[in-house]
């Protein structure tokens, strides 16, 4: 009984975590190679826009979000009529919180990633016919695939972590919304420092480990020809 | 890819969990019962939500947080079958929403304000009743010049730290304390302030401090502040208004309320 009411918020952060990344991954990577290769008018802003979420405090992009998606939006209004319950308070709103403000980590990395592919592959490959889509799927992402990789382990930590925006669209319940790091702040707060200390090593060991991991993957391979740079 | 086997491996086990829960909880509701609680009932609460289990009665999810905060939270769709609120308005305002079931509103206790020091030496171990870190004496004492930090809920949304400030401001203390006051997001959090040792004194609900065995208070003079009238209310849109009326039925037992009674609420208290 102690053992799932502590384990709970961490399993429920992996889950919000990963879904979140996903989603990060489908929209951003796309984004990523839209902002690194296209120029177009708004780019720019784009550009602004996409990174925004990084540095606004995670209050304001929760507050941003209450008045997007709640219930007296218009887009709160219309899920509400369609799925019949609200999407504020449900771990759903819990993943939406964190992908917005996890996404603009992998996008960075991502954009990084795709702006180093030399142009010059893709340009190899439109000679032999190949349509832009298969290019940006079969040529540019898997050149690209170091900054996305740690674009995506910076998106998994961030997202790990979240807290304000979170607790701003999803409330603080246990058992439904309540994650790890809104578990750590509530047993603070409760003066249950035993839990507190579980759950924040808990957290720190699997983001931690999952940072260890992907960095590793996208560690560039050692060349034996090379002499290291002293 | 492996992130949707972890995904999906995931998805499991929180199903198992959720499964879990019901399993533990009892026949008569499918889903826990939410409680949304002020957080001056964070530790009372949480007993007679113990004892109400062990009767038998359903398993609750127990939600603290400023009243303010809460009421903001439930008006926009939070998902709460039950309210306790520390004061009176803010049941007031969700019945002018019409979002609560009026017969089942009532007054549960009366809250009480105490005065509480943190410790002048690291104690962690719990001590005996009589060896407890004082409390000062008097409300005056918080403006001495030693005292350098004061915690109290934030007054604009939690009711709890209305009444400390209306007790300064009344014992005509305000001025002087307020370079020196911190704030709470809720009265929990001015405690836990002080109980870490990080804030000098703090003007906190009694229900907090009552059994506290670490720190002792002081009862903060009633008349300094506008009653804090706890009032409770089943919510309209709760699926499970059954089970909140009778977990509150429970309350009106000899074994609740001698429970609420020994977190210092009064048991003349509407």
């Amino acid at each position: 009984m102690n053992l799932h009411i502590g384990t709970w918020p961490l399993a429920l952060s992996l889950f919000v975590a990963t879904l979140a990344t996903v989603c990060a991954l489908l929209v951003g990577i796309p984004l990523a190679w839209l902002l690194a290769r296209r120029r177009f008018r708004g780019r720019a802003l784009l550009e602004v826009l996409v990174l925004l979420p990084m540095v606004l405090p995670p209050t304001v992009i929760g507050y941003y979000l209450l008045v997007m998606v709640g219930r007296r939006s218009t887009v709160g209004h219309l899920y509400e009529t369609l799925f019949g319950a609200p999407l504020v308070f449900t771990p759903g709103a819990a993943v939406l919180a964190t992908f917005v403000a996890a996404a603009p980590f992998l996008v960075r990395a991502a954009q990084g990633g795709f702006e180093q592919v030399d142009a010059s592959y893709e340009d190899a490959a439109r000679t032999l016919g190949r349509s832009e889509w298969s290019i940006f799927l079969t040529v540019t992402t898997p050149l690209a695939w170091r900054g996305i990789l740690a674009g995506t382990a910076l998106c998994f930590a961030r997202a790990m972590g979240e807290f304000g925006a979170t607790l701003m669209l999803a409330g603080n319940i246990p058992g439904r919304t309540q994650t790890a790091s809104l578990a750590v702040y509530d047993a603070v707060q409760a003066g249950n420092f035993t839990r507190a200390s579980t759950l924040a090593l808990l957290l720190s060991l699997m983001t931690g480990l999952a940072l260890a991991a992907l960095t590793r993957a996208g560690r560039a391979p050692v060349d034996p020809l090379r002499e290291p740079p002293r | 890819m492996s992130m949707v086997a972890v995904a999906a491996a995931l998805a499991t086990s929180t199903a198992c969990s959720s499964r879990d829960r019901t399993a533990s909880g009892s026949a008569t509701s499918v889903e826990p019962v939410t409680v949304f609680a002020a957080a001056d009932l964070r530790f009372a609460l949480a007993d007679v939500a113990r004892l109400y289990r062990a009767q038998g009665g359903d398993s609750l999810v127990l939600v603290f947080g400023s009243t303010g905060d809460l009421t903001t939270q439930i008006i926009n769709g939070a998902p709460a079958d039950l309210f306790f609120a520390a004061n009176a308005p803010a049941i007031d305002s969700l019945a002018s929403r019409s979002m609560i079931v009026d017969s089942t509103r009532r007054v549960y206790a009366l809250g009480r304000l105490a005065l509480i020091a943190r410790c002048p030496t690291t104690r962690l171990v719990s001590q005996t009743a009589d060896a407890r870190c004082p409390a000062p004496a008097r409300l005056e004492d918080v403006a001495a010049s030693t005292v350098r930090s004061i915690a109290i809920a934030d007054p604009a949304h939690a009711p709890y730290g209305l009444a400390a400030r209306q007790a300064l401001e009344r014992a005509g203390l305000w001025k002087a304390v307020e370079p020196r006051i911190v704030l709470g997001a809720n009265v929990s959090q001015a405690y836990q302030f002080v109980s870490t040792g990080n804030a000098d004194v703090g003007l906190v609900a009694l229900s907090l401090v009552a059994r506290d065995t670490v720190l002792g208070h002081t009862l903060v003079d009633a008349a300094l502040h506008d009653p804090l009238r706890q009032t409770v209310a089943v919510m309209a849109a709760s699926a499970h208004q059954d089970a909140a009326v009778k977990f509150l039925a429970f309350l009106e037992t000899p074994a609740a309320k001698e429970a609420m009674h020994g977190f210092g609420f009064d048991e003349d208290a509407r």
